[in-house]
């Protein structure tokens, strides 16, 4: 049985500046918020502008705000984001530029997680004196932005290094046991950096990929304090 | 909740192209709603944060009547003792009470401590809080 979905979706063009188009939608409960957006694009406007790819949570390139919150719709499904007759309020990342309709920049994020030059392939299971439970692998990273979009820090500072690039600092300084580069203490080690965090934890709870960066960022807080103690009391090495 | 100071600006991406970009970033931290508890303890604490920094320059302000001699003084003691005024205490005493408990919760996380526990430990401020609050309020009224 379907139901009957109100799609708000908020658009933008560079010559026609920014509006919300209502676009009313018959879908069934179990399909997804991002099956609605394709069917409105075939059905009922193909000047409608969003981006994906797998439609299964692995290449990232969906994210939007829906009814307010982060979600990636490709598996986001229409009874977990509204009842029927309900309404669907989409809207592009937050923190972003947007390029068009739902599209955004994510060159600014990318440009950070370059930074910090995680590699692609890393170790995948837990290194050596991890609790399994304990474990949240950075290696799991979509690169979404969800994180990015949610903060409330990057929303109001446009330095901010953000969620998962500081995560992926731990995990680069983790994997290489403890060893902090110099490059990688110049990123995070900065008013831009991970001391700017205010551990509203929202990064973490919209993370498709349980990667928890607001962990691993108190995590990296609390090996520099120990580093910076260390070099307090003059320790070498 | 998305801002209304919406501008447009030269894509760095894809030169000749025309971007929105979010307004003001002074303001944009005040959006707790559809959040988790952890935004909530951010914003009340900077809420609480800048309150207190307000109460201060008050404080500093009243203090000041004291160079003017006892009237001015005597004058003031009594308008302080009105309940509108032991009501303002009270709301000072919830910001105290606030932001002081919910500052030692986030340096203990700040400090790698108790991580996974921030919601519990947000909840546990809000209960001592607000038991605090409670015992101040009757203290105040019934002195
Ligand atoms: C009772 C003892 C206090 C403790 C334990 C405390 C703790 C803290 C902590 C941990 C933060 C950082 C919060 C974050 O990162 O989000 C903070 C921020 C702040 N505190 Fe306090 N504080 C105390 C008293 C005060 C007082 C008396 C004032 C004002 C006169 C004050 C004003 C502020 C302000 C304005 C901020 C910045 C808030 C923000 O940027 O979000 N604090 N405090
Ligand atoms: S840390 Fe999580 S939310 Fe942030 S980009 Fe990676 S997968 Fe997306």
């Amino acid at each position: 049985m379907s139901w009957q979905i109100t799609y708000k979706i908020k658009r933008y063009h560079p010559d026609q500046g920014s509006r919300v188009d209502t676009f009313q939608v018959e879908i069934e409960p179990e399909r997804t918020v991002l099956d609605g957006i394709e069917l409105i694009w075939a059905k009922q406007d193909r000047t409608l502008v969003f981006r994906h790819a797998c439609h299964h949570a692995s290449c990232g390139s969906c994210g939007l705000v829906v009814n307010g919150v982060e979600v990636l719709p490709c598996i986001k499904l229409i009874q977990d984001a509204t009842t029927d007759g309900g309404t669907l309020e989409v809207e592009p990342l937050r923190n972003f530029p947007v390029v068009a309709d739902l599209v955004v920049d994510m060159a600014p994020f990318f440009e950070r997680m370059q930074l910090i030059g995680m590699p692609i392939v890393g170790p995948t299971g837990p290194l050596p004196g991890q609790e399994p439970d304990e474990y949240t692998a950075f290696e799991n990273c979509i690169e979404c932005g969800l994180c990015l979009s949610a903060c409330p820090v990057v929303a109001t500072d446009s330095k901010y290094l953000g969620p998962a690039a500081l995560a992926a600092a731990e995990r680069v300084i983790e994997v290489s046991e403890g060893r902090l580069s110099d490059e990688v203490l110049a990123a995070v080690d900065n008013e831009h950096g991970l001391w700017r965090c205010h551990a509203a934890f929202e990064c973490s709870e919209v993370c498709p990929s349980n990667v928890d960066p607001a962990g691993r960022i108190m995590a990296l807080r609390r090996r520099m304090t120990f580093e910076r103690l260390r070099r307090l009391v003059g320790a070498k090495g | 909740m998305s801002s209304t100071e919406e501008y447009l600006e030269e894509s760095k991406t894809y030169p000749g192209h025309k971007v929105r970009r979010p307004g003001s970033q002074v303001s944009r931290w005040f959006a707790p709603w559809k959040r988790g508890l952890g935004t909530w303890g951010f914003v009340l604490n900077r809420v609480a944060g800048l309150g207190l920094v307000l109460y201060l320059f008050l404080h500093l302000a009243v203090l000041s009547l004291l160079t003017r001699g006892q009237e001015g003084w005597d004058a003031f003691i009594t308008l302080a003792k009105s309940p509108l005024f032991l009501l303002l205490d009270v709301v000072l005493l919830a910001g105290i009470l606030g932001h002081g408990l919910n500052g030692l919760r986030v340096a203990l996380i700040g400090t790698g401590l108790l991580v996974r526990w921030h919601r519990p430990l947000f909840i546990a401020v809000a209960v001592i809080a607000v038991l605090g609050l409670v015992a101040g309020a009757l203290l105040f009224f019934s002195a």
